[in-house]
């Protein structure tokens, strides 16, 4: 089985190796966008298995891109996890509207981040078990 | 005539013979006698002694005429009316006998029809002259007392009456007064042009009839002193029909004057109060009719003449005490109008008064500091929270960057170097729960700080405390130990906010406590209110200043005492402390003896589902007498998830839930429990059979949009059950409520909500 792909989402550049590092580490093919419109791009591109994203973006919050992405046949399946560093109800409840699978706030914990992102990845499987 | 038949006669006779042959015919005719005198004398004896009803008295008694001077006495002294009997019809006897006015003559020898008629003329004249009299004294009487003066005049206008009030007002005295020309003791002038009123005596004449002479008379009285009156005058008119004699009536008007004056006045002042006022003056009556408008109303409602009055008052007026109505203003541009109702009486008849004050101006004043005030707030919000991302961003990569280099991801570290990017970690950390702090302080400020209240275990919170700082404590020698009480109640509460002020409280302690001392954490029912439950955290250590006591809890105050060494932090802790118990309902305060140490106690409410239930047993509730209960179930379709991803499940279907609430209808019991393998939801609703079902689609249709229940396949069981309520008083009903709402719930819930007890 190939390596799973994650897509991070993610304008902070250091942020963005540290996950990469952390998840490379951890077996899991990673890209990066570093704004919402290159975010949509690479999703395109990439069909990645999983999207880690930021709400506070340059050219378009992360709602908006997981607005676009459920807009999509081919990208509104994927499993998306929000990590942001915003810390108010506002933003963990229109997360949860908007249908992600799982909420962090910055700063988070890699271990917790890890065992999230091998669930959902998990989860197809269990679907297609169930749909046989 | 025939009730006086049996009139009682006196007979007054000196002849023997005479007076019997008088009885007998007397006694015939039905009369009685009550006995026969002889002399002057007897017969004045006999009157005083019988009241008879009439005296037949023989003119002559002894040879002298005594007889005339015995019916005076009788008369004048008994009012007994006489009958004279006489032999003597000369002219010389008749005219004596005449003066004292008898009721009539007999003259003997009498006929016995004669004598009958006599008595019974007699006796009518008598009665017709009491009652004039009764009349005449009752009119006297009346007149007398009247509050009017009364007086009156004969034709050539000389003073024959006058009153008591009449005296008063003149000032003259009855007795000087009567006889005078009415122009000496009743001098009159108008008051217009001060000149003399003459001739009022003939005018009245001339008249023939009531005359008013009301236009502003002054009345000069006997001092001189000038009295406003109202004057009427009357003929008074003989058997004839002819006038004998003039009456005068007048009143003092000075009094009445004066106060209609002030009344005039008054109503001037109020009329141009009223007038020129800049509010709108509106009455209406119980019919919402309008009675009276003012200019300033009429412009605010876009009536531009008094025509309104009459009309309907537009707006319903028993409903609005106060409120806000759309007004055209004075340039005649639309504007708000404040509206105030009062019950008054409108011309003796209960209505309403309506004031409308244009308050557009002020609206658009408020308006735009409010919307300043907001701007500011929002912008101080916005700026914290950029402040909190901006420093949280590159706080991330430090703490990803040393776990990746702990976890040796970028190779090998040696011990030593471990140790030292172990302390870069712990302070990383301690930086986050700072910036944490200066947002819930703001939020505190603001009035945002949310709390999200669950039913949770005291204990729980407690043990967790206790676990995360126990190698902090250990490490000072300092040992933590906690009491619970036992079997106590869940409390309603957002157990990581009560976990931050636990730690806040036991972090403090652990600061200020000698090495080697111990730390209490209590918790118990508050004795003084067992609606709460007390959490206590005991130090021996240093103890607080009295003076301090107080400000403690203030915001920033220990930013400002910076000179304690062994404080750090930003000394916001107890504030955000205060400011959560206080959003949870509790209380918060300190108990210190300085050098002895200090105890920390802070209350939360018990969880009842009463009071959760409460906004919603409304009335019409109550009048259906049954609420309904959704079971909302999800559990994992094949193996249990790994708890994070569980937690995030569950934390989505309650924001779903909840979102997709009425606020006035439904309600959403707190998650009570949870395990691996599986999680009940439980919501009351107003709601029968069809609107539960229509509400299972609405909720299975908002369920069904959550991605992560899509990708986990889980899908949510509802069902429902209706909860029979008794329709009696809600506050007496509502714990009785609660139970049966909880046993509907289930035993799984029951023993999780009633009590946490040492089980736990």
């Amino acid at each position: 089985m190939s390596k799973k792909k994650i897509l991070i989402v993610e304008d902070d550049l250091d942020l963005v190796n540290a996950l990469t590092k952390r998840l490379r580490a951890n077996s899991y093919d990673t890209i990066y966008a570093l704004d919402a419109a290159s975010a949509i791009q690479e999703a395109h591109k990439e069909k990645p298995d999983v999207i880690v994203l930021d709400i506070g973006l340059p050219g378009g919050d992360g709602f908006s891109v997981k607005k676009e992405l459920d807009s999509s046949v081919y990208l509104s399946d994927i499993p998306v996890i929000v990590i942001t560093a915003q810390n108010d109800s506002t933003t963990f409840k229109r997360s949860w509207r908007a249908g992600v699978a799982a909420f962090f706030q910055k700063p988070f914990d890699d271990q917790q981040l890890l065992s999230i992102v091998e669930t959902v990845l998990g989860e197809p499987s269990l679907i297609e078990e169930k749909e046989e | 005539m025939k009730k006086m038949a049996k009139a009682n006669i006196l007979i007054v006779e000196d002849d023997r013979i005479t007076a019997d042959i008088i009885k007998k015919a007397l006694t015939n005719l039905g009369y009685a006698v009550t006995s026969i005198a002889s002399t002057r004398k007897e017969a004045l004896k006999r009157a005083e002694e019988q009241k008879p009803d009439l005296v037949l008295m023989d003119i002559m008694l002894k040879g002298k005429m005594e007889g005339i001077e015995a019916a005076d006495q009788i008369r004048s002294n008994f009012n007994i009316p006489v009958i004279y009997l006489t032999a003597y019809s000369d002219d010389q006897t008749l005219k004596r006998a005449r003066i004292t006015d008898p009721f009539g003559y007999i003259l003997k020898p009498f006929e016995t029809k004669e004598l009958h008629t006599a008595i019974e003329i007699a006796l009518h004249k008598h009665e017709m002259e009491r009652k004039l009299r009764e009349t005449q004294e009752w009119l006297s009487t009346a007149l007398k007392n009247i509050g009017d003066a009364v007086i009156a005049t004969d034709i050539r206008g000389f003073v024959t009456y006058m009153n008591l009030m009449a005296e008063l007002m003149t000032g003259w005295n009855k007795d000087e007064a009567l006889g005078e020309k009415l122009s000496t003791v009743f001098k009159i002038t108008s008051s217009e042009r001060g000149e003399k009123v003459r001739n009022v005596v003939t005018d009245v004449m001339k008249k023939g009839a009531v005359l008013d002479l009301n236009h502003n008379l002054l009345l000069k009285n006997k001092t001189g002193e000038k009295i406003p009156i109202s004057l009427n005058g009357a003929p008074i008119r003989g058997k004839k029909g002819n006038i004998t004699e003039v009456v005068f009536a007048f009143r003092d008007l000075s009094e009445r004057q004066q106060m209609e004056e002030v009344l005039e006045n008054t109503k001037a002042s109020f009329h141009s109060i009223v007038e020129r006022n800049n509010d709108g003056i509106i009455i209406v009556d119980r019919n919402r009719t309008v009675r009276f408008a003012n200019p300033r109303g009429l412009v605010f409602l876009g009536k531009n003449d008094r025509r309104y009055v009459g009309k309907k008052f537009q707006y319903p007026v028993s409903k609005i005490k106060s409120g806000e109505i759309k007004i055209s203003r004075t340039n005649g541009k639309p504007g708000v109008g404040e509206v105030q109702v009062v019950e008054t009486e409108w011309e003796s008849k209960p209505g309403y008064l309506i004031s409308i004050r244009d308050i557009t101006d002020r609206k658009r004043l408020f308006g735009e500091l409010e919307k300043a005030h907001q701007q500011q707030i929002e912008t101080r919000d916005q700026f914290l929270s950029h402040i909190s991302h901006e420093l949280r961003t590159p706080l991330s990569a430090i703490l990803q960057f040393v776990t990746i280099l702990l976890d040796g991801l970028d190779g090998e570290i040696n011990p030593s170097q471990k140790e030292d990017l172990e302390i870069i970690l712990r302070n990383s950390k301690h930086l986050n729960l700072m910036i944490r702090d200066l947002l819930d302080v703001t939020r505190a400020i603001t009035g945002r700080l949310d709390i999200d209240p669950q039913p949770i275990s005291i204990l729980d919170v407690v043990a967790g405390t206790v676990d995360a700082f126990k190698r902090k404590a250990t490490s000072k020698g300092i040992s933590l130990c906690s009491e619970i009480q036992k079997e106590l109640p869940s409390v309603y509460a957002d157990s990581a906010r009560i976990c931050q002020v636990l730690s806040n409280l036991v972090d403090n302690a652990i600061k200020f406590t000698p090495e080697n001392e111990t730390i209490s954490i209590r918790a118990s029912l508050y004795r003084k209110d067992p609606d709460f439950i007390c959490v206590e955290v005991a130090d021996t250590g240093l103890g607080i200043d009295p003076d301090a006591k107080k400000k403690i809890f203030e915001y920033l105050y220990q930013a400002i005492k910076v000179t304690v060494s062994s404080r750090q932090g930003l000394g916001l802790g107890l504030f955000i402390s205060k400011e959560i118990i206080f959003r949870h309902g509790g209380e918060i305060w300190v108990k210190s003896v300085p050098g002895k140490g200090s105890t920390f106690y802070f209350t939360l409410p018990v969880f009842s589902i009463a009071r959760l239930l409460a906004p919603i047993l409304t009335s019409d509730c109550l009048q259906r007498g049954f609420l309904t209960l959704f079971n909302i179930k999800i559990f994992p379709l094949d193996k249990p998830f790994p708890s994070q991803i569980w937690e995030n499940i569950i934390l989505v279907v309650q924001e779903v839930l909840q979102s997709s609430l009425f606020q006035d209808s439904e309600v959403l019991l707190p998650t009570m429990n949870s395990s691996e393998s599986g999680k009940t939801f439980f919501l009351v609703a107003k709601a029968n059979k069809k609107e539960a079902e229509g509400m299972v689609k609405r909720i299975k249709r908002q369920l069904e949009l959550c991605d992560i229940l899509q990708s986990t396949g889980i899908e949510p069981i509802i069902s429902f059950s209706k909860i029979n309520i008794p329709r009696e008083n809600i506050s007496t009903q509502l714990d009785q409520i609660a139970t049966k709402v909880m046993k509907k719930m289930g035993k799984e819930v029951e023993n999780n909500i009633l009590l946490h007890g040492e089980s736990k």
